[in-house]
């Protein structure tokens, strides 16, 4: 996997997830309406944010956690994760929960 | 009066048509100038309630004396509140990217924390009181269409189609609502919010209540771009008098998101997709029943999810308290029962407009939402409110000193040049605590200010002429700081002015005939007097419960009190409230079809006569006291009345109404001379102003828990004033050691006496 891969911000395409793994897309991707979605961001320093369901429905930015370029992920709130899958338009996370 | 009308101006303007004799007001042997209109005001004393007289109060209610013992005591609140929350400033711009913006404001605003604090008490306190509006909330919208290609410029079927379905779920009378389980059907409430198109734009022109405007931009997300012309989107229209509705294309599969209440006003309203609006056109299953914008109008006005916003968790709260606790939200359509957090048997109340359900999912409020709701209506939103609630519902009153929000007072006064002073309170006062802003003029009679909204002041005063003259506020002074508009007319009483909603204005003289005279604006022009006939004794009293509604009283020359009122179509015939009354009667109204009118006998004890929507009561209630002024009347909310009078020894009591009893007669301390004035900016806020026997101005405030600086102390705003007249020069046009009295006094400690 190529961290370049994982750099800025993806939007959980719920319906796309399976097995255990979720699912992320571009901002671009072409995603049903939903009352929420999550989102998860890379960025260069190695900070980690999850995006949340805001009080006001728009996205909320979680407390940051770290990300490594073996792909781990581990936030202050919630279990660590792994980056299973990584291209340009479709990332993979597997979740420890 | 004004200097203009007394020079060069005065003849031309006197010329013009509503000059005087001979114009629209007659001095007499006009149009039933003299005597009443088809015998209406009978000059007999048979009147409908008893008289005043002989019925001295009850020994309990007597004021003499420093007792009082009433509990509101306390420590001096400082007036250091929040201040309007509208008034928030937009935070430097978005470097954090697309952050929600609630969260947004809270990290970069810290007048958004204090205005959120400060609103969450307010709520708190509003809820505590038990107060609920009467009537319907109305609320004017403007949907602002945003759109890139010709499908996403939705229908004006489709904008009706979501209006109707606001209309329906924020009355409880949506069709599906059979859909709640039997055992959440207790909860369901009626937020008694009704939604409707503006038809007058910010610039007073009719509109549609619907904007189109072609962007560039293929889709918005959540960073505010589609709320300004400068990001591809339409500015809002002022979001104190309109909900602004953004509808566009969103992108990353985003429904819509909303401002809550205390943000800026720049951006202040709700987002919704297109395609989740309103129930045709471009509207698409499962969101095609136009939920999203009944959950996030939910969120404007101060309702949180139904999960408490924690994730998962079983910590968070919606701040709510007949909602379960809930885990996280619910998508598609739950089956009852839907347990998280233990709460069983009934689990999670996912019928919730506040969930997270599909459109068809969600179907009610609860009786705590809707007391949120109404709370915020009723405080941070008032001035949206056109309907016939309470809040913003009940104009502001008119006096020299009036409120056109919270945190705000404008207090006018006359001096011994006669000229209008005026200082004001934002957080501090203004021009200083002890000094006026002149404002030119030669007065014959105490200013009496109006506000029709928040930045908005009218004040009127007769002239040297017995004039009427006028100037007013709306950012600057019109038609200048020093200058007056003439209204012409020859008055024989002060005026008196109410104002029933944005842009209008009612006033009342008596003229030459002693006849009940009345000139308005109405937006656009001001009429000529109209004669309203009656043989009135004294000022009239005139008060607006709502849109289009006016009920005048004056004294007849059997000392009864007369009711006349503007029912929006007609003026009654003047109906007779009996009494035997000593001076002109106050009148308030704490919300549609209710009028309390008070007045002193002739045994100088305080009464009272209210009209509960259906009929006047039957007896002048006799409030006991021995008064040695007119008594002066607030309401802050619906079933509260703030009696102010002073008594023989000349300091101040207040008496007041808490929804079920009357209270004693409260002891204030104080020399005062002249009648106090009271002006109410939200509830559980009074600001009284009395002149003391030094004729300075001194003023003192209920914070909502206790009297500031104290329950017999009084803050010193300097000036030498009778009857809020200044006897002599303002503070800010005298010598220094003139102003020594008052300014040994600054400093919130001092005593008149």
């Amino acid at each position: 996997m190529d961290p370049a891969l994982l750099d800025g911000r993806w939007t959980h395409s719920s319906e796309e997830d399976h097995d255990g793994v979720s699912v992320y897309r571009r901002e671009d991707f072409a995603f049903p309406p939903a009352r929420g979605r999550r989102g998860v961001e890379f960025r260069p320093d190695g900070t980690f944010v999850e995006w949340l369901l805001g009080r006001g429905d728009a996205p909320e930015a979680a407390q940051p956690g770290r990300w490594q370029p073996t792909g781990t992920v581990s936030r202050v709130s919630g279990a660590p994760g792994r980056v299973v899958a990584a291209t340009p338009d479709r990332l993979e996370i597997a979740w420890q929960e | 009066m004004p200097r203009k009308a007394n020079g060069r101006a005065d003849k031309t303007e006197r010329a013009s048509d509503n000059g005087m004799p001979g114009g629209a007001m007659p001095s007499g042997g006009g149009q039933s100038a003299n005597g009443t209109p088809a015998g209406n005001q009978p000059t007999s004393t048979s009147s409908t309630g008893p008289a005043m007289s002989g019925s001295p109060g009850p020994g309990g209610y007597a004021m003499s004396g420093g007792g009082g013992g009433a509990s509101m005591t306390g420590g001096g609140g400082g007036m250091t509140g929040g201040g309007d929350d509208r008034d928030v400033e937009q935070p430097t711009r978005r470097e954090c990217g697309v952050m929600d913006v609630h969260r947004r404001l809270l990290s970069t605003s810290a007048e958004y924390v204090a205005a959120r604090s400060a609103l969450e008490n307010a709520t708190a306190l509003y809820l505590a009181s038990d107060q609920r509006f009467d009537g319907v909330a109305r609320i004017p919208c403007v949907v602002h269409v945003v759109w890139n290609n010709a499908t996403q410029n939705i229908s004006q079927a489709q904008i009706d189609s979501q209006v109707e379905v606001l209309n329906r779920d924020f009355r409880a009378t949506n069709t599906d609502i059979g859909i709640v389980p039997a055992p959440f059907t207790g909860l369901v409430a009626d937020p008694r919010i009704e939604f409707h198109l503006a038809t007058t734009d910010p610039n007073g022109n009719p509109t549609t209540g619907v904007t189109r405007t072609q962007t560039t931009r293929t889709s918005f997300s959540t960073d505010d771009a589609i709320k300004s012309s400068a990001t591809g989107g339409i500015d809002p229209w002022p979001a104190d008098k309109y909900l602004n509705i953004w509808v566009g294309q969103l992108g990353g599969g985003l429904l819509g998101y909303a401002q809550f209440p205390g943000g800026p006003a720049e951006t202040d309203g709700v987002v919704i997709l297109h395609s989740g609006f309103g129930t045709n056109g471009t509207a698409a299953a499962p969101f095609d029943l136009g939920r999203t914008t009944t959950h996030e109008i939910g969120h404007y006005l101060n309702l949180f999810h139904i999960w408490g916003d924690d994730g998962s968790g079983c910590s968070g709260s919606d701040e709510v308290g007949d909602t379960p606790n809930q885990g996280g939200p619910n998508f598609g359509v739950p089956t009852f029962p839907k347990l998280s957090c233990n709460n069983g048997p009934n689990g999670d109340l996912f019928v919730n407009y506040m969930d997270y359900t599909d459109d068809r999912g969600m179907v009610m409020f609860t009786n705590d939402q809707v007391s949120r709701m109404e709370a915020c209506l009723d405080t941070v939103r008032s001035s949206l409110n056109q309907g016939t609630g309470a809040g913003a519902a009940t104009p502001e009153p008119a006096g020299p000193v009036v409120s056109w929000g919270a945190g705000r007072l404008d207090a006018f006064v006359v001096g011994t040049d006669k000229a209008m002073y005026h200082k004001w309170y934002d957080g501090g006062w203004g021009p200083s605590v002890g000094g006026y802003e002149y404002m030119g003029g030669v007065c014959m009679s105490a200013p009496e200010v109006a506000s029709w909204g928040p930045g908005r002041l009218d004040a009127f005063v007769l002239g040297t002429d017995h004039g009427l003259y006028h100037k007013w506020y709306d950012g600057g002074w019109g038609p200048s700081v020093t200058d007056y508009e003439p209204l012409g007319g020859v008055c024989m009483s002060p005026p008196r002015v109410a104002t029933w909603g944005p842009d209008r204005l009612d006033v009342f003289v008596t003229g030459t005939d002693r006849a009940l005279h009345h000139i308005w604006w109405n937006g656009t022009a001001w009429s000529g007097f109209e004669s309203l006939g009656g043989v009135c004794r004294g000022e009239p009293e005139v008060v607006a419960w709502g849109t289009d509604r006016l009920d005048v009283f004056v004294l007849g020359m059997d000392s009864a009190v007369y009711h006349k009122w503007w029912d929006g179509t007609a003026w009654s015939g003047f109906e007779n409230l009996g009494g035997v009354c000593v001076g002109s009667p106050t009148a308030v109204s704490w919300g549609p079809n209710r009028l309390d009118l008070f007045a002193v006998g002739t045994d100088s004890a305080l009464y009272h006569k209210w009209y509960d929507g259906s009929s006047w009561s039957a007896d002048w209630e006799n409030l006991g006291g021995v008064c040695a002024s007119a008594p002066t009347v607030v309401s802050w909310g619906p079933g509260r009345l703030d009696v102010f009078v002073l008594g023989t020894d000349s300091a101040l009591y207040h008496q007041w109404w808490d929804g079920s009893a009357w209270s004693a007669f409260e002891y204030m301390g104080g020399v005062c001379v002249d009648q106090p004035r009271v002006t109410s900016w939200a509830a559980n806020r009074l600001d009284v102003f009395v002149v003391g026997t030094d004729s300075g101005l001194y003023h003192k405030w209920w914070d909502g828990s206790a009297w500031g600086p104290s329950t017999t102390e009084y803050e010193a705003l300097g000036g030498v004033i009778t009857d809020f007249k200044l006897d002599q020069p303002a503070p800010d046009k005298v010598p220094a050691d003139l102003h020594s009295p008052m300014q040994s006094s600054v400093g919130n400690r001092a005593v008149m006496s």
